[in-house]
Protein backbone atom coordinates (compact mmCIF):
# COMPACT_ATOMS: atom_id res chain seq x y z
CA UNK A 1 0.00 0.00 0.00
CA UNK A 2 1.26 3.09 -0.77
CA UNK A 3 1.34 6.35 1.26
CA UNK A 4 -0.87 9.07 0.71
CA UNK A 5 0.26 11.03 3.75
CA UNK A 6 3.84 10.99 5.12
CA UNK A 7 4.62 12.89 8.57
CA UNK A 8 8.22 12.64 9.98
CA UNK A 9 9.42 14.29 13.38
CA UNK A 10 6.61 16.89 13.12
CA UNK A 11 6.53 19.52 15.62
CA UNK A 12 4.42 22.09 16.85
CA UNK A 13 4.91 24.65 19.63
CA UNK A 14 2.94 27.65 21.28
CA UNK A 15 4.86 29.80 23.54
CA UNK A 16 4.43 27.30 26.52
CA UNK A 17 3.05 24.97 25.34
CA UNK A 18 4.27 21.71 22.31
CA UNK A 19 0.93 20.66 20.50
CA UNK A 20 2.75 18.08 18.51
CA UNK A 21 6.29 16.64 19.96
CA UNK A 22 8.32 15.09 17.24
CA UNK A 23 5.16 13.00 15.87
CA UNK A 24 6.02 10.46 13.06
CA UNK A 25 2.81 9.36 11.02
CA UNK A 26 2.14 7.86 7.60
CA UNK A 27 -1.61 6.87 6.18
CA UNK A 28 -2.31 4.45 3.74
CA UNK A 29 -4.02 5.18 0.52
CA UNK A 30 -7.84 3.89 0.50
CA UNK A 31 -8.07 3.83 4.66
CA UNK A 32 -10.52 5.16 7.29
CA UNK A 33 -8.41 6.44 9.73
CA UNK A 34 -9.49 7.56 12.89
CA UNK A 35 -7.51 10.13 15.42
CA UNK A 36 -8.57 10.09 18.77
CA UNK A 37 -7.56 11.77 21.76
CA UNK A 38 -8.91 14.00 24.18
CA UNK A 39 -9.33 17.58 23.93
CA UNK A 40 -6.00 19.05 24.15
CA UNK A 41 -4.03 16.03 22.06
CA UNK A 42 -2.96 17.67 19.22
CA UNK A 43 -5.58 16.13 17.02
CA UNK A 44 -6.55 19.85 15.41
CA UNK A 45 -3.36 20.50 15.20
CA UNK A 46 -2.21 17.99 12.97
CA UNK A 47 -5.13 18.29 11.03
CA UNK A 48 -4.65 22.39 10.58
CA UNK A 49 -0.80 21.27 9.25
CA UNK A 50 -2.66 19.22 6.64
CA UNK A 51 -4.53 21.31 5.49
CA UNK A 52 -2.23 24.18 5.42
CA UNK A 53 -3.85 26.50 7.71
CA UNK A 54 -1.26 26.40 10.38
CA UNK A 55 2.91 25.72 9.98
CA UNK A 56 4.92 23.28 11.95
CA UNK A 57 7.76 24.62 14.17
CA UNK A 58 9.99 21.72 13.04
CA UNK A 59 9.54 18.35 10.53
CA UNK A 60 8.22 17.46 7.41
CA UNK A 61 4.88 16.63 6.08
CA UNK A 62 4.41 15.31 2.17
CA UNK A 63 0.79 14.68 1.15
CA UNK A 64 0.39 12.84 -2.09
CA UNK A 65 4.34 13.50 -2.27
CA UNK A 66 4.02 17.55 -1.79
CA UNK A 67 4.17 20.10 0.75
CA UNK A 68 1.04 21.95 2.38
CA UNK A 69 0.29 24.60 -0.28
CA UNK A 70 -2.33 25.16 -3.45
CA UNK A 71 -2.08 21.49 -5.37
CA UNK A 72 -2.24 19.74 -1.86
CA UNK A 73 -5.84 21.84 -1.02
CA UNK A 74 -7.06 21.03 -4.38
CA UNK A 75 -7.20 17.26 -3.49
CA UNK A 76 -7.92 17.91 -0.19
CA UNK A 77 -11.67 17.81 1.69
CA UNK A 78 -11.56 19.47 4.75
CA UNK A 79 -14.48 19.78 7.55
CA UNK A 80 -13.26 22.07 9.99
CA UNK A 81 -14.95 22.02 13.40
CA UNK A 82 -16.71 25.29 13.43
CA UNK A 83 -18.94 27.33 10.58
CA UNK A 84 -16.50 27.98 8.28
CA UNK A 85 -18.56 29.19 5.36
CA UNK A 86 -19.28 32.91 4.70
CA UNK A 87 -22.57 34.70 6.33
CA UNK A 88 -24.15 35.99 3.65
CA UNK A 89 -24.39 33.26 1.71
CA UNK A 90 -27.13 30.82 0.78
CA UNK A 91 -26.98 27.04 1.06
CA UNK A 92 -27.66 27.47 -2.95
CA UNK A 93 -24.55 29.80 -2.52
CA UNK A 94 -22.44 27.86 -1.01
CA UNK A 95 -22.90 24.81 -3.75
CA UNK A 96 -21.88 27.26 -6.38
CA UNK A 97 -19.12 28.47 -4.59
CA UNK A 98 -17.74 24.69 -4.11
CA UNK A 99 -18.46 23.99 -7.72
CA UNK A 100 -16.88 27.23 -8.99
CA UNK A 101 -13.14 26.35 -6.88
CA UNK A 102 -13.03 22.55 -6.73
CA UNK A 103 -12.49 20.86 -10.01
CA UNK A 104 -13.80 17.05 -8.28
CA UNK A 105 -16.98 18.65 -6.90
CA UNK A 106 -19.88 16.76 -8.03
CA UNK A 107 -23.05 19.39 -8.04
CA UNK A 108 -25.77 16.77 -8.35
CA UNK A 109 -24.12 14.75 -5.59
CA UNK A 110 -24.68 17.74 -3.58
CA UNK A 111 -28.23 18.23 -4.18
CA UNK A 112 -28.87 14.48 -3.77
CA UNK A 113 -27.13 14.72 -0.41
CA UNK A 114 -29.28 18.09 0.44
CA UNK A 115 -32.80 16.45 0.13
CA UNK A 116 -31.15 13.52 2.17
CA UNK A 117 -30.39 15.88 4.84
CA UNK A 118 -33.54 17.40 4.53
CA UNK A 119 -31.99 21.17 3.94
CA UNK A 120 -33.82 23.94 2.21
CA UNK A 121 -31.45 25.65 -0.42
CA UNK A 122 -32.76 28.63 -0.12
CA UNK A 123 -31.99 29.14 3.68
CA UNK A 124 -29.71 31.82 4.64
CA UNK A 125 -26.64 29.81 6.17
CA UNK A 126 -26.37 32.18 9.13
CA UNK A 127 -29.59 30.90 10.16
CA UNK A 128 -29.07 27.18 10.08
CA UNK A 129 -28.81 25.42 13.34
CA UNK A 130 -26.14 23.73 14.80
CA UNK A 131 -27.03 20.35 13.62
CA UNK A 132 -28.17 21.59 10.17
CA UNK A 133 -25.29 23.82 9.28
CA UNK A 134 -22.68 20.63 10.56
CA UNK A 135 -25.20 18.86 8.10
CA UNK A 136 -24.21 21.54 5.18
CA UNK A 137 -20.75 21.48 5.47
CA UNK A 138 -20.77 17.76 5.48
CA UNK A 139 -22.52 17.73 2.34
CA UNK A 140 -19.98 20.26 0.72
CA UNK A 141 -17.22 18.60 1.91
CA UNK A 142 -18.79 14.97 0.58
CA UNK A 143 -19.88 16.13 -2.49
CA UNK A 144 -16.34 16.43 -3.41
CA UNK A 145 -14.32 13.49 -5.26
CA UNK A 146 -11.53 14.83 -3.31
CA UNK A 147 -8.20 11.72 -2.92
CA UNK A 148 -8.28 13.10 0.91
CA UNK A 149 -11.38 13.87 3.37
CA UNK A 150 -10.72 14.79 6.73
CA UNK A 151 -13.39 15.43 9.30
CA UNK A 152 -12.67 17.18 12.55
CA UNK A 153 -15.33 16.16 14.84
CA UNK A 154 -17.66 15.59 12.63
CA UNK A 155 -20.36 14.49 15.24
CA UNK A 156 -19.78 16.93 17.90
CA UNK A 157 -22.66 18.60 19.48
CA UNK A 158 -25.15 17.70 17.15
CA UNK A 159 -28.32 15.54 17.85
CA UNK A 160 -28.38 11.66 18.27
CA UNK A 161 -31.06 11.53 15.10
CA UNK A 162 -28.60 14.28 12.99
CA UNK A 163 -25.60 12.31 14.47
CA UNK A 164 -26.46 8.86 12.34
CA UNK A 165 -28.16 10.98 9.65
CA UNK A 166 -24.29 12.28 9.68
CA UNK A 167 -22.53 8.59 9.91
CA UNK A 168 -25.36 7.22 7.43
CA UNK A 169 -23.81 10.59 5.16
CA UNK A 170 -20.16 9.47 5.38
CA UNK A 171 -20.40 5.93 5.27
CA UNK A 172 -22.59 6.02 1.89
CA UNK A 173 -20.40 8.81 0.05
CA UNK A 174 -17.26 7.72 0.95
CA UNK A 175 -15.15 5.51 -2.40
CA UNK A 176 -12.41 3.35 -1.65
CA UNK A 177 -9.74 5.44 -3.97
CA UNK A 178 -10.15 7.78 -1.45
CA UNK A 179 -8.48 8.02 2.09
CA UNK A 180 -10.67 9.44 5.33
CA UNK A 181 -9.03 11.03 8.31
CA UNK A 182 -11.75 11.22 11.14
CA UNK A 183 -10.93 13.34 14.32
CA UNK A 184 -13.22 12.04 17.39
CA UNK A 185 -13.43 11.95 21.05
CA UNK A 186 -16.76 10.23 20.48
CA UNK A 187 -15.11 6.89 19.93
CA UNK A 188 -17.83 4.85 20.52
CA UNK A 189 -20.34 6.08 17.53
CA UNK A 190 -18.24 6.06 15.09
CA UNK A 191 -15.69 3.01 15.96
CA UNK A 192 -17.15 0.73 12.82
CA UNK A 193 -16.43 2.70 10.40
CA UNK A 194 -12.53 3.28 11.11
CA UNK A 195 -10.08 0.78 9.15
CA UNK A 196 -7.05 2.30 11.37
CA UNK A 197 -6.72 4.05 14.31
CA UNK A 198 -4.27 6.32 15.86
CA UNK A 199 -4.62 7.59 19.48
CA UNK A 200 -3.30 10.71 20.22
CA UNK A 201 -1.86 12.07 23.75
CA UNK A 202 -0.10 15.40 24.38
CA UNK A 203 1.09 15.44 20.77
CA UNK A 204 2.34 12.21 20.45
CA UNK A 205 1.18 8.76 18.71
CA UNK A 206 0.70 6.59 21.78
CA UNK A 207 -0.63 3.63 19.66
CA UNK A 208 -1.62 3.08 16.30
CA UNK A 209 -2.79 -0.26 14.39
CA UNK A 210 -5.88 -1.75 12.03
CA UNK A 211 -8.67 -1.25 14.21
CA UNK A 212 -9.70 -4.94 13.45
CA UNK A 213 -6.40 -6.70 14.42
CA UNK A 214 -6.26 -4.24 17.48
CA UNK A 215 -9.81 -5.34 18.57
CA UNK A 216 -8.89 -9.01 18.15
CA UNK A 217 -5.57 -8.80 20.12
CA UNK A 218 -7.05 -6.86 23.16
CA UNK A 219 -10.15 -8.29 23.16
CA UNK A 220 -12.01 -5.25 23.53
CA UNK A 221 -13.86 -2.59 21.37
CA UNK A 222 -11.59 0.42 20.61
CA UNK A 223 -14.00 2.38 22.60
CA UNK A 224 -13.03 0.42 25.44
CA UNK A 225 -8.79 0.43 24.52
CA UNK A 226 -9.76 4.49 24.75
CA UNK A 227 -11.12 4.75 27.88
CA UNK A 228 -7.53 2.33 28.69
CA UNK A 229 -5.74 4.95 27.87
CA UNK A 230 -7.12 7.75 28.29
CA UNK A 231 -9.29 6.66 31.39
CA UNK B 1 -8.73 34.27 -9.05
CA UNK B 2 -11.55 35.83 -11.14
CA UNK B 3 -13.97 33.52 -9.44
CA UNK B 4 -12.23 34.99 -6.13
CA UNK B 5 -12.79 38.48 -7.05
CA UNK B 6 -17.03 37.40 -7.98
CA UNK B 7 -17.36 36.48 -4.36
CA UNK B 8 -15.82 38.88 -2.60
CA UNK B 9 -17.94 41.84 -4.73
CA UNK B 10 -21.18 39.38 -3.54
CA UNK B 11 -20.20 39.25 -0.31
CA UNK B 12 -19.65 43.33 -0.44
CA UNK B 13 -21.96 44.54 -2.73
CA UNK B 14 -25.00 44.87 -0.25
CA UNK B 15 -22.58 47.17 2.15
CA UNK B 16 -21.09 49.46 -0.59
CA UNK B 17 -24.75 49.98 -1.65
CA UNK B 18 -25.90 51.05 1.70
CA UNK B 19 -23.23 53.53 1.93
CA UNK B 20 -23.96 54.38 -1.96
CA UNK B 21 -27.84 55.62 -0.98
CA UNK B 22 -26.02 57.54 2.13
CA UNK B 23 -24.12 59.57 -0.10
CA UNK B 24 -26.43 60.20 -2.53
CA UNK B 25 -28.62 61.64 -0.15
CA UNK B 26 -26.17 63.46 1.65
CA UNK B 27 -25.31 65.24 -2.38
CA UNK B 28 -29.19 65.90 -2.41
CA UNK B 29 -29.45 67.25 0.24
CA UNK B 30 -26.17 69.91 -0.36
CA UNK B 31 -27.20 70.72 -3.83
CA UNK B 32 -30.74 71.21 -2.58
CA UNK B 33 -29.35 73.74 -0.01
CA UNK B 34 -27.34 75.52 -2.30
CA UNK B 35 -29.63 76.01 -4.69
CA UNK B 36 -32.31 77.28 -1.93
CA UNK B 37 -29.42 79.81 -0.69
CA UNK B 38 -29.00 81.29 -4.53
CA UNK B 39 -32.68 81.54 -4.38
CA UNK B 40 -33.02 82.94 -0.83
CA UNK B 41 -29.98 85.38 -1.43
CA UNK B 42 -31.84 88.30 0.85
CA UNK B 43 -30.24 87.43 4.30
CA UNK B 44 -31.44 90.36 5.67
CA UNK B 45 -34.81 88.14 5.93
CA UNK B 46 -32.58 84.88 6.94
CA UNK B 47 -35.42 82.55 8.16
CA UNK B 48 -35.43 78.93 10.07
CA UNK B 49 -36.49 77.61 6.95
CA UNK B 50 -32.95 78.19 5.79
CA UNK B 51 -31.01 77.74 9.24
CA UNK B 52 -32.49 74.26 8.79
CA UNK B 53 -31.25 74.12 5.17
CA UNK B 54 -27.89 75.06 6.63
CA UNK B 55 -27.96 72.30 9.48
CA UNK B 56 -28.79 69.57 6.55
CA UNK B 57 -25.65 70.66 5.32
CA UNK B 58 -23.68 70.62 7.82
CA UNK B 59 -25.01 67.17 8.46
CA UNK B 60 -24.61 66.02 4.95
CA UNK B 61 -21.11 66.96 4.80
CA UNK B 62 -20.59 64.97 7.96
CA UNK B 63 -22.09 62.05 6.43
CA UNK B 64 -19.91 62.21 3.16
CA UNK B 65 -17.45 62.29 4.84
CA UNK B 66 -18.36 59.67 7.40
CA UNK B 67 -19.25 57.31 4.88
CA UNK B 68 -16.15 57.15 2.83
CA UNK B 69 -14.31 56.14 6.28
CA UNK B 70 -17.24 53.59 7.23
CA UNK B 71 -15.83 52.56 3.65
CA UNK B 72 -12.16 51.99 3.92
CA UNK B 73 -12.91 50.59 7.54
CA UNK B 74 -15.26 48.07 6.01
CA UNK B 75 -12.83 46.88 3.17
CA UNK B 76 -9.69 46.81 5.60
CA UNK B 77 -11.65 44.56 8.17
CA UNK B 78 -12.82 42.54 5.47
CA UNK B 79 -9.40 41.04 5.04
CA UNK B 80 -8.55 41.08 8.47
CA UNK B 81 -11.73 39.14 9.22
CA UNK B 82 -10.14 36.26 7.15
CA UNK B 83 -7.48 36.15 9.43
CA UNK B 84 -9.62 36.56 12.54
CA UNK B 85 -12.32 35.00 12.14
CA UNK B 86 -13.94 31.05 11.04
CA UNK B 87 -14.13 32.39 7.62
CA UNK B 88 -10.38 32.16 6.67
CA UNK B 89 -10.47 28.32 7.45
CA UNK B 90 -12.79 28.36 3.82
CA UNK B 91 -10.86 31.20 2.33
CA UNK B 92 -7.47 29.68 3.42
CA UNK B 93 -7.92 26.20 2.34
CA UNK B 94 -8.69 27.31 -1.37
CA UNK B 95 -6.52 26.37 -4.11
CA UNK B 96 -5.17 29.58 -4.19
CA UNK B 97 -2.18 31.23 -3.89
CA UNK B 98 -1.50 34.30 -1.29
CA UNK B 99 -1.08 36.69 -3.68
CA UNK B 100 -4.21 35.55 -5.63
CA UNK B 101 -5.91 36.37 -2.39
CA UNK B 102 -4.33 39.70 -1.50
CA UNK B 103 -4.47 40.77 -4.96
CA UNK B 104 -8.29 39.91 -4.80
CA UNK B 105 -9.11 42.27 -1.82
CA UNK B 106 -6.99 45.13 -3.38
CA UNK B 107 -9.06 45.04 -6.73
CA UNK B 108 -12.36 44.70 -4.92
CA UNK B 109 -11.26 47.65 -2.64
CA UNK B 110 -10.04 50.10 -5.50
CA UNK B 111 -13.26 48.69 -7.27
CA UNK B 112 -15.68 50.02 -4.88
CA UNK B 113 -13.82 53.41 -4.80
CA UNK B 114 -14.31 53.82 -8.13
CA UNK B 115 -17.79 52.73 -8.21
CA UNK B 116 -18.36 54.71 -5.27
CA UNK B 117 -16.69 58.25 -6.68
CA UNK B 118 -17.94 57.44 -10.13
CA UNK B 119 -21.36 56.93 -9.09
CA UNK B 120 -21.39 60.39 -6.82
CA UNK B 121 -19.42 62.47 -9.30
CA UNK B 122 -22.32 61.40 -12.05
CA UNK B 123 -25.40 61.89 -10.17
CA UNK B 124 -24.11 65.68 -9.23
CA UNK B 125 -23.35 66.17 -12.10
CA UNK B 126 -27.03 65.41 -13.07
CA UNK B 127 -28.40 66.95 -10.40
CA UNK B 128 -26.52 69.78 -10.87
CA UNK B 129 -28.24 70.11 -14.38
CA UNK B 130 -31.84 69.55 -13.17
CA UNK B 131 -31.32 72.09 -10.09
CA UNK B 132 -28.75 74.79 -11.92
CA UNK B 133 -29.97 74.41 -15.64
CA UNK B 134 -26.82 74.54 -17.96
CA UNK B 135 -25.98 72.24 -20.80
CA UNK B 136 -25.33 68.73 -19.38
CA UNK B 137 -22.92 68.41 -23.13
CA UNK B 138 -20.79 71.35 -22.08
CA UNK B 139 -20.11 70.19 -18.41
CA UNK B 140 -18.87 67.31 -19.32
CA UNK B 141 -16.47 69.42 -22.08
CA UNK B 142 -15.18 71.28 -19.19
CA UNK B 143 -14.50 68.02 -17.28
CA UNK B 144 -12.78 67.08 -20.36
CA UNK B 145 -10.91 69.88 -20.84
CA UNK B 146 -9.31 69.88 -17.11
CA UNK B 147 -8.12 66.44 -18.19
CA UNK B 148 -4.26 67.14 -19.59
CA UNK B 149 -1.34 65.35 -18.63
CA UNK B 150 -0.64 67.34 -15.13
CA UNK B 151 -3.62 65.91 -13.98
CA UNK B 152 -3.59 62.16 -15.30
CA UNK B 153 -0.09 62.32 -13.70
CA UNK B 154 -1.41 64.08 -10.62
CA UNK B 155 -4.00 61.04 -10.23
CA UNK B 156 -1.73 58.17 -11.24
CA UNK B 157 0.77 59.47 -8.33
CA UNK B 158 -2.25 59.53 -5.49
CA UNK B 159 -3.54 56.39 -6.97
CA UNK B 160 0.16 54.69 -6.69
CA UNK B 161 0.53 56.26 -3.15
CA UNK B 162 -2.94 55.31 -2.39
CA UNK B 163 -2.76 51.41 -3.53
CA UNK B 164 0.82 51.53 -1.83
CA UNK B 165 -1.04 52.50 1.75
CA UNK B 166 -3.52 49.64 1.28
CA UNK B 167 -0.96 47.39 0.43
CA UNK B 168 1.19 48.08 3.62
CA UNK B 169 -2.17 48.09 5.69
CA UNK B 170 -2.81 44.41 4.67
CA UNK B 171 0.91 43.60 5.22
CA UNK B 172 0.51 44.97 8.77
CA UNK B 173 -2.22 43.14 9.45
CA UNK B 174 -1.07 39.72 8.29
CA UNK B 175 2.17 40.83 10.28
CA UNK B 176 0.12 41.57 13.34
CA UNK B 177 -1.42 38.07 13.06
CA UNK B 178 1.52 36.06 12.31
CA UNK B 179 4.06 37.56 15.05
CA UNK B 180 1.68 37.39 17.84
CA UNK B 181 -0.20 34.17 17.29
CA UNK B 182 -3.56 33.31 17.77
CA UNK B 183 -4.05 36.63 20.07
CA UNK B 184 -6.68 39.35 18.95
CA UNK B 185 -4.63 42.39 19.78
CA UNK B 186 -7.12 45.38 18.28
CA UNK B 187 -4.55 48.06 17.33
CA UNK B 188 -1.63 46.54 16.95
CA UNK B 189 -1.99 46.57 13.07
CA UNK B 190 -2.21 50.13 13.24
CA UNK B 191 0.94 50.82 14.67
CA UNK B 192 2.76 48.51 12.52
CA UNK B 193 0.74 50.60 9.67
CA UNK B 194 1.97 53.97 11.52
CA UNK B 195 5.37 52.49 11.91
CA UNK B 196 5.65 51.18 8.28
CA UNK B 197 4.54 54.44 6.70
CA UNK B 198 6.96 56.17 8.59
CA UNK B 199 9.62 54.17 7.17
CA UNK B 200 8.60 54.05 3.63
CA UNK B 201 7.95 57.87 3.25
CA UNK B 202 11.53 58.19 5.43
CA UNK B 203 13.17 56.08 2.43
CA UNK B 204 10.80 57.62 -0.35
CA UNK B 205 11.77 61.29 0.44
CA UNK B 206 15.56 60.39 0.97
CA UNK B 207 15.62 59.14 -2.25
CA UNK B 208 14.11 62.10 -3.67
CA UNK B 209 16.78 64.32 -2.35
CA UNK B 210 19.38 61.75 -2.70
CA UNK B 211 18.66 61.70 -6.68
CA UNK B 212 16.64 64.73 -7.93
CA UNK B 213 15.77 63.93 -10.97
CA UNK B 214 12.50 64.98 -12.67
CA UNK B 215 10.42 64.65 -15.44
CA UNK B 216 8.64 67.16 -16.87
CA UNK B 217 5.29 66.20 -17.87
CA UNK B 218 4.77 68.47 -20.85
CA UNK B 219 7.61 67.55 -22.85
CA UNK B 220 8.89 64.31 -21.04
CA UNK B 221 12.53 65.11 -20.77
CA UNK B 222 14.75 64.16 -17.56
CA UNK B 223 16.25 67.08 -15.88
CA UNK B 224 17.89 67.82 -12.44
CA UNK B 225 16.87 70.12 -9.80
CA UNK B 226 18.84 73.15 -10.39
CA UNK B 227 18.72 72.84 -14.11
CA UNK B 228 14.82 73.03 -13.98
CA UNK B 229 15.31 76.05 -11.85
CA UNK B 230 17.51 77.44 -13.59
CA UNK B 231 15.60 77.35 -16.49
CA UNK B 232 12.14 78.34 -15.74
CA UNK B 233 13.03 80.95 -12.71
CA UNK B 234 10.61 78.37 -11.35
CA UNK B 235 10.17 77.73 -6.87
CA UNK B 236 8.78 74.97 -6.15
CA UNK B 237 5.26 74.74 -4.15
CA UNK B 238 6.54 71.95 -2.06
CA UNK B 239 9.68 70.27 -0.19
CA UNK B 240 11.87 68.52 -2.58
CA UNK B 241 11.48 65.77 -0.63
CA UNK B 242 7.96 64.94 -2.23
CA UNK B 243 8.11 62.48 -5.41
CA UNK B 244 5.76 65.03 -7.52
CA UNK B 245 6.58 69.19 -6.95
CA UNK B 246 4.50 71.81 -8.53
CA UNK B 247 6.43 74.10 -11.07
CA UNK B 248 5.25 78.12 -10.23
CA UNK B 249 7.49 80.15 -12.23
CA UNK B 250 6.79 83.36 -11.47
CA UNK B 251 3.87 83.04 -9.37
CA UNK B 252 2.42 81.14 -12.55
CA UNK B 253 1.69 77.02 -12.41
CA UNK B 254 4.13 75.68 -15.33
CA UNK B 255 2.99 72.27 -14.99
CA UNK B 256 4.28 69.42 -12.47
CA UNK B 257 7.51 67.67 -12.03
CA UNK B 258 7.81 63.78 -11.23
CA UNK B 259 10.35 62.82 -8.87
CA UNK B 260 11.24 59.21 -11.35
CA UNK B 261 13.53 58.04 -8.37
CA UNK B 262 11.23 58.72 -5.73
CA UNK B 263 8.17 57.55 -7.87
CA UNK B 264 9.70 53.97 -8.59
CA UNK B 265 11.21 53.38 -5.13
CA UNK B 266 7.06 53.55 -3.98
CA UNK B 267 6.25 51.05 -6.79
CA UNK B 268 8.79 48.82 -5.79
CA UNK B 269 8.02 48.90 -2.35
CA UNK B 270 4.43 48.38 -3.26
CA UNK B 271 5.05 45.32 -5.30
CA UNK B 272 7.26 44.08 -1.89
CA UNK B 273 4.79 44.19 0.65
CA UNK B 274 2.18 42.42 -1.90
CA UNK B 275 4.73 39.78 -2.59
CA UNK B 276 5.53 40.12 1.13
CA UNK B 277 1.63 40.27 2.52
CA UNK B 278 0.72 37.29 0.00
CA UNK B 279 4.28 34.98 1.57
CA UNK B 280 2.71 35.79 5.01
CA UNK B 281 -0.41 34.80 4.46
CA UNK B 282 0.20 31.65 2.24
CA UNK B 283 3.73 30.55 4.19
CA UNK B 284 2.97 31.70 7.90
CA UNK B 285 -0.67 31.56 8.25
CA UNK B 286 -1.39 30.19 11.92
CA UNK B 287 -5.51 30.10 12.08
Amino acid sequence: MTNIIEIKGLSKSYLNKKALNNLDLNIEKGKVVGILGPNGSGKTTLIKIITGILRQSKGEILIDGSKPGVYTKSIVSYLPDRNFLYKWMTVEDSIKFYKDFYKDFDESKAYELLKFMKLDRKAKVESLSKGMNEKLNLTLVLSRNAKIYILDEPIAGVDPVARDQILDAIIKNYNRESTMIITTHLVRDMENIFDDVVFLREGVVELSGNAEELREERSMQIDDLYKEIFG
Amino acid sequence: MGKFIKYEIKGTYKFILGILVMLLIASTIIQLNISNEIKNFDYSSVNGEINFMRFMFFVSTLVIFGAAITAFFYIVGSFRKELYEDRGYLTFTLPLTGNQIVGTKLIVAFLWYFVLGAAVLLYNILLAIILFGGQWMEIFKDIFNTININTLSFTLISLLSAVTSLILIYFSIALSKVSIRNKKIGGLWFILFLVLSAIVAYIVSKVNLALPYYLDLNTFKLAGIQELSMLDHMSFSSGTGRSMVLGLGQGVFSGMYINIFGTLTQLIIGIATFIGTGYLIEKKIDL
